[in-house]
């Protein structure tokens, strides 16, 4: 019989655990978003508060519903008694991951 | 890690046992840390190309930081492809084959780390 590491006893807190990852791949694509939507809004000085705060507000509200999307999204999958993560959805967050690095080299170049 | 056409293999569900929900949530947990390292890579590299000053020659910032993007998105890929051998040996009982993704971290963080040495040593202003 093999022995799961001692710090996984219980087998509810691996599923909960397992949720706090999606919850912080979601903050990432946060961070992300902000790092693209930065390369748009250049220099402070030359857009005015307003717009800098709106325009704040519109992509981290984006940002975040897509990382609660993603999260619990992927807890629907985790907790609903299904033993393995859905592979279609895995392969999503791969796919989208990789999407966000094109978009990055792109904009890298804007 | 040979390589083979996910088209001719049968789908997961398919295949040998369900394995401890720990060892599963494990691979699944695993998968996600290497997309957030993917994501923390990508986002480097655009920090790099706009918040680094520019360098005395064009394209300075755009050589080191775009590659920390290109090995973010190779890795976000490499991560699923890995997640799903994991999960098929798993299933088979067999020993999960050896990772390639340190390596390619570690020699591509490497080689960033080359680049923007030499940019800085003899691109400064």
């Amino acid at each position: 019989m093999t022995n799961p590491a001692d710090d996984e006893e219980v087998p509810g807190l691996a599923g909960e655990r397992t949720d706090l990852a999606w919850s912080r791949s979601g903050l990432a694509v946060l961070a992300c978003l902000a790092a693209i939507a930065r390369k748009f809004v250049p220099s402070l000085n030359d857009v005015s508060a307003t717009a800098w705060v709106v325009s704040a507000l519109v992509v981290g509200t984006a940002g975040w519903l897509i990382g609660l999307f993603w999260a619990r999204l992927a807890a629907a999958t985790t907790m609903s008694g299904r033993v393995v993560a859905n592979p279609a959805t895995l392969r999503v967050v791969a796919y989208g991951t990789a999407m966000l690095g094109a978009v990055g080299i792109v904009v890298a170049f804007v | 890690m040979a390589f083979t056409s996910r088209s001719s293999q049968p789908p997961l569900h398919e295949v040998g046992t369900e394995p401890d929900v720990r060892f599963s949530y494990a691979n699944e947990r695993t998968f996600l840390a290497w997309n957030r390292t993917a994501m923390a890579l990508i986002a480097t590299g655009l920090a790099v190309t706009s918040v680094l000053p520019e360098f005395s020659f064009a394209g300075g910032r755009r050589l080191i930081g775009v590659p920390l993007i290109a090995l973010g998105a190779v890795l976000a890929l490499a991560s699923f492809w890995r997640w799903e051998t994991n999960e098929r040996a798993m299933r088979l009982g067999e020993p999960l084959p050896p990772s390639r993704l340190p390596q390619i971290l570690a020699i591509g963080v490497a080689i960033a780390a080359v680049i923007a040495a030499v940019v800085a040593a003899f691109g400064a202003k």
